[in-house]
């Protein structure tokens, strides 16, 4: 990043850290984490420890960091390697990437950059200015983006509150400060959680490996149809199979047709419509997230330097705008050069779409477009 | 307020009969004190036949079955005492392991049967309270004729079964409960149940032992040892790290993870080692049982299902399954395979060399 951008950044962060102190999550058990930080230009710096409230304010304000991370573990001594470290639980975590749904509506406000010489491209290709290979995506999510991003965080929390009888008190949603969500799940019950233990959540929220067999429907299909009948679940049921059963069978009367049609397509058949469906039901999370008990996870109320925005409390999912609710930089105007921008909305302002133009803009917007690499100051 | 307790204290007390399948309660142990027996008492003619029933326990259980018969209180703690004391003495920690799984599954048995049977409600009730939850700490909870566990109790312990089944999303979990029949229920508490019969081996003092349980601990050696120098044969210093640490945690009778035994067969398999070969590595471990371990090493040959030929995993997928114990001597190394020729190459040359 050129300095000028650079310095605009840092300028616009460190007033958000000294006018939004209050707006900066203190994590409870805080003496028990561990911290890091990315500098812009720079490498991480993790496994330490900040014992107050005052102590992480005073570490934003003289660092100036582009990013702020805590762990969702509990250690006995954060600051050690991480063998020594201690784990003593951690908090369930859940990371929904609004890139990872396959919206159709990317392609309308993606662009690639090229690493190597900054051109904007429409489309995925070697630079058409340096033919460099190294290009990589950045988008700017739309309405329709974050309406997925929701729905994937209703099916989430349903089945967290319905089937794993977390108390929805026990929830706390985030807008992530960029393209999706994160959730965090305060459980003593659900805490001491090792990996391979949460990596059975992940899937269980996702709907993955699920088996024809806990629906009666064996390899060989030998059992006979009132065998199927009596083992095969109503929509009633609870957990996954009422789930599955509720998409196969209207009503009641209609599950002897079912159960006949799978036994009559077969037990590969029936897996692939079984994962089909679970996919469509379950929730898309990042499961590396969920599993990875070292993780340090952004820290909430604090600012992602992939946008500018805050890591923002959602506490009423329907209707919170992360356009509004989590754009929080300063109104001052000021000059920026912009290689390219689809039309995007911030704090109800319509900006763009630019291309190669000089522009005028407040910083919250003019923060966005550099954080994005669509602009320079 | 007493008399309010009496009928649930009854509820979860066992009957001598009921005892006599779970000679590792506390009960038993305090029953057998109420006998007074002494070690010195078992050279004597009539207490031979609870010590051959002691060492028929312990032979079942290394022949990989199930010992089944069931007798009274008497004989079933006094023989399971015995059994321990004979495979204290014999100090082979494979062998210990073993015996301690074989007890859990006889243990397995008898309480899959007692959750089964309907009528016997303070049966069951004892069963769940004073070994799912005095022992294990496993609080079962009875929901109209079905069995129900906390999720994170079962994640606990079931996260760590190979097999799809056993998988959250293929129970019934409604309400942060998991929903099991009694089969189910019993299983997940077998592991602890056999470390709780291991440490028992373990803290059993073993002093001066009488002559006729000396006899059938020098037996029980005799009929082992063939298989413990076959293995000290295998752990050579020609394999990788990452097989030798495999190798020497299957000789101490331990239960490495399926990562483990996968990259282990695997290995042995490209390097050309037989199928006979490669299955009787495995056999010290603890839930060792022939006919599926071979089939489980000639499906990885290719021999069997999917006829695919699996190759050993690389030396960063055995890192990040923790397997790795990188040496200088893997230097440049990116499968463990490579270990073997990268040495036989070496000496090759330093045979050429010093020639």
């Amino acid at each position: 990043m050129k300095e000028p951008s650079l310095n605009l950044l840092k300028r616009a962060f460190r007033e958000f850290y000294f006018k939004n102190d209050s707006y900066i999550e203190t994590p409870a058990r805080m003496k028990e984490r561990e911290f890091g930080y990315m500098q812009f230009n720079d490498g991480m710096i993790r496994h330490l420890t900040l014992k107050s409230k005052n102590e992480l304010q005073a570490l934003l304000l003289k660092e100036i960091p582009s990013d702020v991370y805590c762990s969702c573990a509990y250690y006995t001594s954060p600051t050690l390697p991480m063998q020594e470290k201690g784990f003593r639980g951690a908090d369930l975590i859940f990371d929904i990437d609004t890139k990872e749904l396959n919206l159709t509506c990317v392609k309308e406000h993606e662009v690639w950059l090229c690493n190597d010489c900054r051109n904007v491209m429409p489309e995925k290709q070697n630079c058409s200015r340096c033919n460099s290979a190294k290009v990589e995506q950045t988008s700017l999510p739309c309405e329709n983006c974050i309406s997925a991003g929701k729905m994937e965080v209703k099916k989430l929390t349903k089945i967290l509150q319905e089937d794993l009888g977390v108390a929805e008190q026990e929830i706390k949603i985030y807008f992530s400060g960029n393209n999706g969500f994160h959730l965090h799940v305060y459980s003593k019950e659900l805490e001491p959680l090792d990996s391979p233990s949460r990596a059975d959540i992940a899937d269980y929220i996702m709907g993955n490996n699920l088996l024809p067999e806990s629906f009666g429907v064996k390899k060989n299909l030998k059992g006979s149809l009132n065998d199927v009948m009596n083992r095969f679940p109503n929509p009633a049921d609870f957990g996954w199979r009422g789930k599955i059963s509720g998409k196969l069978i209207k009503d009641e009367k209609a599950k002897p047709k079912v159960v006949r049609g799978i036994l009559k397509n077969g037990y590969v058949q029936f897996k692939v419509e079984l994962n089909r469906i679970a996919k469509e039901i379950g929730a898309r999370i990042d499961p590396k997230v969920t599993m990875d008990v070292h993780r340090v996870f952004r820290l909430q109320g604090t600012l992602n330097s992939k946008s500018g925005l805050a890591k923002a409390p959602c506490n009423d999912i329907d209707n919170f705008d992360p356009f509004k609710g989590a754009c929080l930089l300063g109104d001052e105007e000021t000059n920026v050069h912009v290689m390219y921008s689809p039309k995007f909305k911030l704090k109800e302002n319509y900006f763009g779409p630019f291309k190669d133009k000089d522009v005028k803009l407040p910083t919250y917007a003019a923060v966005y477009l550099i954080c994005k690499g669509l602009a320079d100051a | 307020m007493v008399d309010a307790l009496l009928p649930y204290l009854s509820s979860i007390q066992f009957g001598k009969g009921d005892l006599a399948k779970y000679p590792f309660l506390s009960e038993a142990g305090s029953y057998l004190r109420e006998l007074d027996y002494s070690l010195d008492e078992f050279d004597d003619a009539s207490r031979r036949r609870v010590i051959d029933r002691a060492m028929e326990r312990i032979m079942t259980t290394l022949d990989g079955h199930v010992f089944k018969q069931l007798e009274d209180l008497d004989t079933e703690v006094v023989s399971f005492l015995i059994a321990l004391i004979i495979v204290r003495a014999l100090g082979m920690r494979n062998v210990s392991r073993k015996y301690s799984l074989g007890e859990a599954r006889r243990a397995e048995m008898f309480l899959e049967q007692d959750l089964k049977h309907e009528n016997k409600a303070n049966v069951r009730n004892a069963v769940l309270k004073r070994i799912f939850s005095d022992l294990f700490a496993l609080d079962v909870m009875q929901e109209d004729g079905r069995f129900k566990v906390k999720v994170s109790e079962y994640l606990k312990r079931a996260s760590y079964f190979h097999d799809d089944h056993w998988k959250l999303i293929n129970r019934i979990v409604h309400n942060g409960y998991v929903y099991l029949d009694p089969d189910e229920t019993v299983r997940l508490i077998r592991d602890e149940l056999s470390l709780l019969i291991y440490d028992r081996i373990n803290r059993m003092e073993v002093r001066q032992l009488p002559d006729s349980i000396k006899a059938k601990v020098d037996e029980l050696r005799s009929k082992v040892a063939k298989h413990a120098e076959f293995r000290t044969y295998m752990v050579t210093t020609k394999y990788p790290p990452c097989v030798q640490h495999i190798l020497q945690s299957l000789s101490k009778g331990e239960n490495p993870p399926h990562s483990a035994r996968f990259l282990l067969a695997t290995y042995m398999l490209s390097i050309g080692r037989s199928i006979d070969e490669v299955s009787a590595l495995f056999e010290s471990a603890p839930d060792y049982n022939e006919r599926v371990t071979r089939y489980q090493v000639e499906h990885l040959a290719g021999i069997r299902g999917s006829r695919t030929k699996y190759t050993c995993p690389s030396c960063e997928k055995a890192a990040s399954e923790n397997l790795c114990y990188r040496t200088e001597e893997c230097n440049g190394i990116i499968n463990p395979v490579q270990f073997g020729r990268r040495r036989a190459w070496k000496d090759e040359g330093a045979k050429s060399e010093s020639s």
